[in-house]
């Protein structure tokens, strides 16, 4: 008999996921037999100082390039970047939380682990190159949102928010498991590379490209949901408005980056040779997104569910650099508009959470009625990330909208490209008039409480990064391009 | 030498925060020294310029996106740097007299730098690109100033036209801009103007060249987008005086000048900016001479001025480069002066209200004399620098390519505006100084003002009689090399206030005469009704704007139900287009249906079964029919799995349908009593379809699947080695302790974790026991089917 051989596998190159979950696990004993009632706090200082000890292991890593466990999980400059990306989104999330948390009355340790496993569920999604991977990642992800989404327990909202996103998102899920067996059934592997080359080889009329083409729209399907393309992005608005606003404001960036990451390399490994396909479809899908969320937007009164609408909208700018992203202009124009988006659109709801009094929700546009008499610099902060989201420079904003509208244009879609153009017309209107509330009109209603030290450093960090990325984007520029390098080979 | 120009403003505005301390209007003149340095430094680098030569600097900034932060000072450059540095020391002194009461004074001044910064930036911008991202940092930065303060009652409304507007604009210039670049293949300026055949030749050019014009008509308030400049008029007054007279408003006239060498030429663009730039310039004057308002009466006139700009540039020629640049400099000293002079008066009489004004001559003889001869420039009275500039409108519109009718049009516009000039001034002036004060001022105490706050309006208005008398030479340098940039060719330019009798001083001569016989009838006139109040863009655009947002609610209405089940159906039809469009097109492919010939009778009732509990499930009349039913639909599948042989399944399928029929049971308490459908009848029908239409495809791919042997089933391998190599009868067992036994292991670990989770819940709730969450009791009989959130 054979003896048993464990395939090779270099934990090396998952070191920031283990790390991310290892101190995970291991903060949830710590929390739940060592810290006390009423010092949370120091959870989450924990939390974020693991992520922090993720983001350097990683450095060693960079320029290395080489997959384990069987070729399931693959690390390359892409999943790299990707991952330092979403270990900043996971330490602004909970810095924002900090003084969310109690002050909402809602303050529990298991939070802050929760967000850790979310972040590493996103890992793997920019990790995976296989499907059962790509779902693993999925599901860590949105299982974890869905707890996150109703923590705040008992408010109505925040429950029907949980409740509904665990249905829909059963949904999508069981979409992405048929999808995979369908992909398993037509083309014997759940491997990206290998189902890339199956493909390949085969013509059109054959059965199995057949399946695999129903297969993978079911798995783009899933993709599309958690990323909230239209028509797939109707959860959004309700689960973003009930849920508590440091989990909006993560799931917002978190899961589109996550989902969309995964769908890369989705599209670009295993799918290339169907792009005639999937290209019309998805290029539907994000021009259809583009529109809905940017109308949408408008009609909110409710600047967190604008917020939620306009992340709808920008799903469809990411769109802009995936669906491109077999050229080198694509990937680039994908990581570098995830990393001004998350800057900008956390720093906006944490001035939304800056705003909120003790269980009330300040969410109106008149709620902001003249912030800039009484708070000026959350003000200036303010407008600086609607300039940045409206797409005005000097703001990130501008040159991520301009590099996203640029990677489509030279990538053979300008229709699209122009329709970006003429939506963020659209979305300049409802980006500004929080701007116009803020300096125009009087203050109205009871003052906002006191900024307090992790809203700040949030808040100033969000918009220092907004603007000098806006000013000198070269260094990330040259950050994006050598992590894309990998992808366009 | 360019860059630090550009960014000492931008870096030095931080500075202007010291202006918080008292003494403000002292520590304003001494912070107008940073304009001043900017302008001095200006004036070193003219002299190259002068010599018809230009002066570059590049650094690359994004060389990934063809960003490059090139910086190019030629004549047209040097004139605009140097009207809005110098004009920005005079703005930045007046301030501290003007805001001198006011804490915020500090603030402002940091804007104002940061705006001129990036007006800087603007006109030294030799690469398009640089130069946009300029343009919106002056609409942001204006914005700020804009914000400042506001004592318009609907000034929110004109802050929002104002910045849609030119948001909107500077989005299709962009989008202009990149189709320029997409052409020449070069973002820089100079790339660009030299390509001007091989861009007139491109079937992009229209497109490009209306969606620039759009950006530069926004910007520079022509008509239809002229309403927006008014409204932004509540910006304290040295911000109007800065902004909407000398520097922004001029900057879509700046990059309509400097791109005319390039896409000028043709019918597109010559006619539209003769005609549009026409008919701006005649509106607005028309419209000017019946304000009441100091600030509003200015806006107007600034308006009908880059309206004339604009036509110039049109009508193109010699002349017409000639005449805009002199235009463009005479306004920016009069105008200017102007707005410092309607801040004077409202300083001094809180108001600047023409019907409750008057007779300010014997209070404030300074401020009378220093506005007397602006006017005169303004109104284009002989040997003021106005006069010189209108001269050269003329001859430009007398002079041009565009044909007889467009040339005869264009000078009766002028004669037109030029009359209304002159009666908008001379209503200005004699409802101001002339004739009594009225009663209802004559409690306050009026003064002239401290003459630092007079300096600011004296120097341009000093100005506009001193370059004509005294500076001609220099400024015609000046002048011939900021035209030769409109021009695209050197010129040689001698400016002069007497040209001999020609055509053009015979129709300026007669408009002055019939402007000043009409001076008797000057508040008639402004009172009269039936005059042009058409063209309301404001109003077009409030319905435009209403209309967007009405279709807008009801579109997200109707997707946006706030239902779960629309959610799902929605979800439902989009994946049986996607996945069914394929198969339909393609084919299932060879799908067989291999009959077992061993079948069963019991096999089928079994499977029978499915469907009628399905069935029974929906029609089931109360709660506990349909959980049974539902319960039969479970177990008949579990059967099919035991005889299948698949008892594990089916014990795991047994324990999840018992598990779910005790939930079930457990929550029937707190359910209504009613069992009913909500839904009606053709939403079910409904429903039903897409239920049965997903259901056949689903089916059809478990079929597709199973019938598809392409490649080996796994099971032989298992059931060959199971026992050779893993040493155990029961396959199942084997492969969960052997073949995949890492899996198991981490399923082990996975459940050790949970367990953890679920015992730091316990320990959590029992700490908690004493703090129960407040819940709101439901009663039974209210169905809680109604989302909660029903908000759109």
């Amino acid at each position: 008999m054979d003896a048993l051989t464990i395939p090779p596998v270099d934990l090396g190159l998952i070191a920031p996921l283990l790390v991310v979950v290892t101190w995970a696990t291991g903060l949830l004993l710590v929390d739940t037999f060592f810290i006390p009632v009423g010092r949370k706090k120091l959870t989450g200082y924990l939390a974020i100082a693991g992520l922090v000890v993720a983001g350097l292991v990683g450095l060693p890593l960079w320029g290395v390039s080489g997959s384990t466990f069987g070729g399931m999980v693959r690390l390359d400059p892409f999943a790299l970047t990707l991952t330092w990306v979403f270990l900043l989104i996971g330490i602004l999330s909970i810095t924002m939380s900090l003084d969310y948390l109690p002050r909402q009355d809602i303050e529990q340790g298991e939070y802050y682990p929760l967000i850790m496993f979310a972040v590493s569920g996103m890992i793997l999604l920019a990790q995976g190159a296989d499907l059962i991977v790509l779902f693993l990642g999925i599901e860590t992800l949105s299982i974890t949102l869905y707890i996150l989404t109703g923590f705040a327990y008992p408010r109505l909202t925040s429950e029907e928010a949980a409740m509904k996103y665990l249905v829909l998102g059963a949904f999508a899920a069981g979409f992405f498991v048929y999808g995979i067996a369908l992909i398993f059934g037509a083309t014997g592997s759940t491997r990206l590379s290998e189902i890339g080359a199956y493909a390949a080889d085969r013509d059109l009329g054959d059965t199995n490209l057949t399946l695999l083409l129903g297969g993978a729209a079911m798995v783009l399907i899933a993709f599309s949901f958690k990323a909230a393309l239209a028509p797939f992005h109707m959860w959004i608005p309700d689960v973003y408005q009930g849920s508590p606003t440091p989990v909006a404001a993560f799931m917002s960036v978190g899961t589109k980056g996550g989902a969309l990451a995964a769908l890369v390399r989705l599209l670009f490994e295993a799918l290339p040779t169907l792009n005639a396909y999937w290209l019309p479809v998805l290029a539907g899908l994000t021009a259809l997104t583009m529109v809905v969320g940017n109308l949408g937007a408008i009609a909110q009164m409710d600047v967190k569910r604008m917020l939620a609408y306009s992340s709808i909208g920008h799903a469809g700018y990411v769109m802009l650099g995936v669906m491109v992203a077999g050229e080198q202009r694509g990937p680039e124009a994908f990581i570098f508009y995830i990393l001004v988006y998350a800057l900008s659109n956390l720093g906006a709801f944490a001035v939304l959470i800056a705003l909120e009094h003790q269980g009330e929700e300040a969410w109106q546009l008149d709620d902001f009625a003249g912030l800039y008499q009484r708070q000026p610099l959350l003000a200036v902060a303010m407008a600086i990330f609607m300039f940045s989201l409206a797409g005005v420079p000097p703001t990130a904003g501008f040159m991520a909208k301009f590099y996203a509208l640029t990677a489509a244009w030279e990538g053979g879609l300008p229709w699209l490209a122009l329709v970006g153009v003429l939506t963020s017309a659209i979305a300049a209107f409802f980006y500004l008039r929080v701007i116009i509330r803020m300096f125009m009109t009087e203050p109205e209603g009871e003052p906002a409480p006191e900024l307090n030290r992790g809203l700040t450093i949030d808040i100033v960090v969000a918009a220092a990064g907004t603007i000098i990325i806006g000013l000198i984007p070269a260094p990330i520029f040259a950050l994006v391009e050598r992590s894309a390098v990998a992808l366009g080979g | 030498m360019l860059y630090p120009i550009v960014f000492i403003a931008l870096v030095a505005s931080p500075l202007a925060l010291i202006a918080r301390l008292p003494a403000r209007s002292l520590i304003a003149w001494g912070l107008a020294f940073i304009p001043l340095t900017l302008f001095g430094l200006t004036l070193t680098q003219a002299g190259p310029v002068l010599a018809g030569e230009q002066v570059v600097e590049e650094i690359s900034w994004v060389p990934a996106l063809g960003l490059n932060l090139t910086f190019t000072l030629d004549g047209l450059s040097l004139l605009f740097a140097l009207i809005i540095t110098g004009i920005g020391t005079l703005i930045v002194g007046y301030a501290g007299h003007y805001l001198g009461a006011d804490s915020g004074l500090g603030r402002f001044l940091a804007y104002l730098m940061l705006f001129m910064g990036a007006m800087l930036g603007v006109v030294l911008a030799g690469n398009v690109l640089t130069m946009f991202v300029f343009w919106e940092l002056t609409s942001v930065t204006s914005y700020l100033l804009i914000g400042y303060k506001h004592d318009y009652p609907d000034a929110r409304r004109g802050a929002l036209h104002s910045l849609l507007v030119t948001g909107g604009g500077g989005l299709a210039l962009l989008v202009g801009l990149l189709l320029l670049g997409q052409m020449v293949g070069s973002y820089e300026f100079r790339d660009i103007l030299a390509a001007g055949d091989q861009l007139r030749a491109h079937s992009l050019y229209p497109a490009a060249v209306i969606l620039i014009l759009l950006g530069c008509f926004t910007k520079s308030a022509q008509i239809p987008f002229h309403f927006w400049l008014p409204g932004a008029m509540q910006a304290p007054t040295p911000a109007s005086a800065f902004l909407h007279s000398a520097t922004m408003v001029k900057a879509g006239v700046y990059l309509m000048a400097r791109l005319s060498p390039a896409l000028g030429g043709t019918a597109l663009w010559d006619v539209t900016l003769a005609v549009v730039g026409g008919a701006t310039m005649t509106f607005a004057a028309i419209v000017a001479m019946r304000q009441f308002d100091l600030k509003a009466m200015l806006a107007y006139t600034t308006i009908s001025m880059l309206g004339a700009l604009t036509m110039q540039i049109g009508l193109g020629g010699k002349y017409g480069a000639e005449g805009v640049a002199t235009n463009i400099l005479a306004h920016a000293l009069y105008k200017s002066a102007l707005f410092m002079l309607a801040g004077v008066i409202d300083h001094e009489c809180g108001t600047r209200d023409l019907r409750r004004l008057g007779g300010l001559r014997r209070y404030m003889p300074q401020t009378m004399v220093i506005t007397a001869l602006a006017l005169l420039s303004f109104g284009g009275i002989p040997i003021m620098f106005g006069f010189v500039a209108k001269e050269l409108m003329l001859e430009a519109a007398l002079e041009t390519d565009l044909g007889a009718t467009l040339s005869i049009l264009a000078v009766a516009a002028i004669a037109v505006t030029a009359i209304a000039y002159l009666i908008t001034g001379w209503r200005l002036f004699s409802n101001t100084f002339l004739g009594q004060r009225s009663t209802a001022a004559m409690q306050q105490h009026v003064d002239d003002p401290t003459p630092g706050m007079l300096i600011g309006p004296g120097v341009p208005a000093i100005l506009s009689l001193f370059i004509p008398l005294v500076l001609l030479a220099p400024v015609s340098t000046l002048i011939a090399a900021a035209s030769a940039a409109i021009y695209g060719k050197p010129l040689e330019v001698k400016l002069a206030l007497w040209h001999g009798v020609n055509p053009a001083l015979l129709v300026s001569l007669s408009a002055i005469v019939i402007g000043v016989a009409m001076f008797r009838f000057a508040e008639q006139l402004a009172n009269m009704r039936g005059w042009p109040i058409w063209l309301r863009g404001d109003m077009i655009f409030d319905r435009l704007i209403e209309r967007t947002l009405t279709g807008a609610t009801a579109l997200t209405r109707t997707l946006q139900e706030g239902r779960l089940r629309r959610y799902i159906l929605i979800t439902a039809l989009t994946m049986l287009i996607f996945v069914g469009v394929p198969f339909i097109s393609f084919g299932l492919g060879a799908i067989r249906f291999d009959l077992d010939p061993q079948l069963q009778f019991y096999e089928i009732l079994a499977a029978a079964l499915i469907p009628i509990g399905v069935i029974a499930t929906i029609k089931a009349r109360t709660r506990l029919g349909a959980i049974i039913a539902v319960g039969v639909v479970g177990a008949m599948v579990a059967l099919l799995f035991v005889l299948f042989s698949a008892p594990d399944l089916a014990l795991t399928q047994l324990l999840i349908e018992v598990l779910s029929t005790v939930f079930l049971l457990l929550v029937f308490s707190v359910l209504p009593v009613r069992f009913e459908s909500f839904s009606s009848a053709w939403v079910r029908q409904r429903d039903a379809i897409v239920a049965i239409a997903m259901g056949i495809l689903m089916g059809g791919l478990v079929l597709a699947t199973a019938t598809n042997d392409s490649f080996a089933p796994l099971a032989p391998f298992f059931l060959e080695n199971s026992l050779d190599k893993g040493k155990g009868a029961n396959v199942v067992n084997v492969i969960l302790v052997d073949f995949r036994g890492f899996d198991t292991l981490g399923e082990i670990t996975v459940l050790f974790i949970a367990l953890l989770g679920i015992y730091g819940l316990l320990r959590l709730r029992q700490g908690k026991d004493d703090v129960t969450p407040e819940r709101v009791p439901t009663t039974a009989t209210e169905p809680l089917s109604e989302p909660v959130n029903t908000q759109r």
